[in-house]
């Protein structure tokens, strides 16, 4: 385990002690994880063991310092000895905010989210993901920054100034889930790591409509590739590079009864190229089935992105694609819920299937079972180095 | 003619009796009202005991902070403690009379605020045998009200009241109410399903006075009369006058509330 996470661990058990002495809320996770791979990997470096097994645990803390100030702490790590790091780990969130009246000013670092999309929110940009935890992306890293806000009753604006960017972290070596059969070696940015990133949201709601415009300036949080060659042409390696973007963004949200219409949409610009991006959707929920309280909701989305295959394509798995979900809440003692949900790529004819299963055990145990499928996944460029790793996930978490 | 006019004459009599009965029921609405307006906005604890027809039992924790709109519904953040998985969830509700709820619900494992369509209220309240709709705050518009009978109930005087839901996706067909005559504020409701049967009870007990004015209960028991499952909020700590302000119950601030 690297010093650094040591230091890290440290910090947050001072932190524990002081909350044990003040009242301040502490709470933590630890999960045991099996996976079952139902295939060979395709790349030889790969772990080709076909049950797998890690512990992770996140530890989040809270502590409300005075009225206007608080501090927000969440920490993640893993320990997976199949994994090409056998520890990975990240601050998530390590933020301090003073609220004054209708402003909030928070500093360190930073998880944002932006967007109204199920599957994919094409907007949102601040953060960027961990594909080793999540290689759809819904796993982020934490970003260092600071963040200005004003809070009005119908809305808010903020500005986030960032001085550092982080990479992505991408499945490697003997990880599952690798996007290409090559190593990737040191991340280049474009205009130098340390360069500053800045971005600005207006959210505005009303009683059926809610919106809000975003712009970025800064490196993108995806890289795309450039091989790099020895004397005779073959690959070596691939350079991930991050290039600084311009990216305008709207988000649109209008309830209609009881369904909700979506719309995201952004307009990039490179020195490479533009691009627009779109995602829309529609959600219904059926909050009681018959006589049960059983809850339905229902999913359709459907993205395009505008990017041409090229330098400055990253492999995204939403340039034209449907997205169709389930989830059925029993609303029962154990919160029981079960999630079913379906990508098709128009292109490619690739599809991929996830199915969730999750339910309380005990007071603070849960367990959740947790299905990957990749059906004809072989010629779509952002899928096809997956096509061997549908698996059979059983999470069983201690919360504390 | 003689018997018809007999008949004009108790069909008039029904009438007024009809119309009399509407005007108490309405009267005592507006007098619950009376007496319970003007609290700004108070918070209180929560512990909600779940019990499945089995015996089998589950617990709640959530902290709810009110803030009242005088021309409009409430505004109600409930904040949940536990169980583990839900703690950290907040869920916020501006309540509006006739027209639907606008709902919003911060998931802190995704650190996202999401809307919800809140049309239909009959969804069930973190799993309890209380839907969003039991939850939600009173308000006189809601409802049209019929007074039946002054009646006992466990010893103290009540008004008992059919209150008609005026909200077109109202879950309910009617809800009959025992009003304590004393405090104004429920002490029994029997609610009846779409179809008129009776679906569920609640119970409330231990009214205590707070902020010299205001009664609240210090439990309140929720029986499905179909299912035998009952649920059970048992309330602690009101606090008056905290004075939030409306962009502190507000969806972009969601994310604060949530610890």
């Amino acid at each position: 385990m690297g010093k650094s996470y040591v230091s890290i661990l440290l910090v947050f058990f001072m932190l524990v002690l002081h909350s044990m002495a003040n009242g301040a809320t502490f709470k933590g996770e630890i999960e045991g994880r099996y996976y079952n791979y139902a295939k060979a990997p395709l790349f030889s470096e790969q772990s080709d063991r076909q049950g797998q097994y890690s512990l992770a645990t996140t530890l989040d803390y809270n502590d409300q310092i005075n009225r206007n100030t608080d501090i927000n702490v969440s920490i993640f790590g893993r320990y997976h000895p199949e994994a090409d790091n056998a520890y990975q780990g990240d601050v998530r969130e390590l933020k301090l905010s003073y609220y004054a009246a209708q402003l909030e000013i928070s500093g360190g670092m930073l998880m944002e989210r932006w967007g109204v999309l199920e599957a994919f929110s094409p907007v949102d940009i601040l953060n960027p993901r961990d594909r080793i935890e999540d290689f759809q992306g819904d796993v982020k890293l934490g970003i260092p920054g600071g963040n200005l806000s004003w809070l009005l009753d119908d809305g808010r604006v903020d500005i986030w100034l960032l001085p550092y960017s982080r990479e992505e972290r991408l499945a490697e070596g003997k990880d599952r889930f690798r996007t290409s059969a090559f190593a990737v070696s040191d991340a280049a940015f474009e205009k130098g790591q340390n360069t500053l990133s800045s971005a600005m949201r207006i959210s505005q709601m009303s009683a059926s409509v809610e919106f809000s415009l975003s712009y970025y300036n800064g490196h993108a949080r995806s890289p795309y590739f450039t091989p790099n060659l020895d004397g005779v042409g073959n690959v070596i390696t691939l350079q991930s590079n991050y290039a600084r973007i311009e990216q305008a963004g709207f988000e649109l949200l209008w309830v209609r009864g009881q369904s909700l219409v979506k719309l995201e949409s952004v307009y990039r610009s490179t020195a490479a190229d533009d691009f627009t991006g779109l995602g829309i959707g529609l959600e219904r929920e059926f909050p009681r089935i018959g006589s049960t309280r059983n809850a339905l909701t229902l999913y359709g989305e459907y993205y395009y992105d505008g990017r041409k295959s090229g330098r400055s394509s990253p492999l995204t798995p939403f340039q034209n694609d449907i997205f169709l979900g389930l989830r059925l809440a029993l609303n029962n003692l154990s919160s029981t819920e079960y999630e079913l949900r379906f990508t098709h790529d128009l292109d490619y004819d690739s599809t991929f299937w996830e199915l969730l299963a999750k339910t309380r055990i005990q007071r603070q145990w849960f367990i959740e079972v947790n299905l990957y499928q990749f059906v004809h996944v072989d010629n779509d460029p952002a899928l096809k180095s997956f096509a061997a790793d549908s698996r059979l996930a059983v999470n069983v978490t201690l919360g504390f | 003619m003689k018997k018809l006019s007999l008949l004009f004459g108790v069909s008039l009599l029904a009438t007024f009796s009809v119309s009399a009965d509407i005007d108490r029921g309405l009267e005592i609405a507006e007098e619950t009202q009376r007496r319970d307006s003007g609290f700004g906005d108070y918070a209180v604890s929560g512990t909600m005991i779940l019990e499945g027809p089995g015996g089998f039992t589950s617990e709640r924790k959530f902290k709810m902070y009110t803030i009242e709109v005088p021309d409009d519904g409430d505004k109600r953040l409930v904040n949940f403690l536990e169980p583990r998985d839900l703690a950290g969830m907040v869920s916020l509700t501006y309540s509006h009379g006739l027209e639907p709820d606008d709902q919003w619900i911060y998931m802190p494992a995704l650190r996202r605020t999401k809307r919800l369509a809140a049309r239909d209220k009959s969804g069930s309240f973190a799993g309890s045998e209380l839907s969003f709709e039991d939850i939600g705050t009173w308000e006189v518009k809601k409802y049209t009200y019929k007074y039946i009978k002054d009646e006992l109930l466990d010893g103290k005087p009540t008004f008992v009241v059919e209150n008609i839901p005026a909200y077109p996706y109202s879950s309910y067909k009617m809800i009959k109410e025992w009003v304590d005559q004393e405090i104004y504020h429920p002490l029994r409701l029997l609610y009846h399903d779409i179809n008129g049967q009776p679906l569920k009870e609640m119970h409330f007990y231990d009214y205590q006075k707070f902020a010299g004015k205001y009664w609240r209960p210090m439990k309140m028991v929720m029986t499905n009369l179909k299912t035998g499952a009952v649920s059970t909020i048992i309330w602690s700590d009101y606090e008056f006058g905290a004075d939030f302000t409306a962009s502190d119950l507000s969806p972009a601030a969601l994310r604060r509330w949530s610890k």
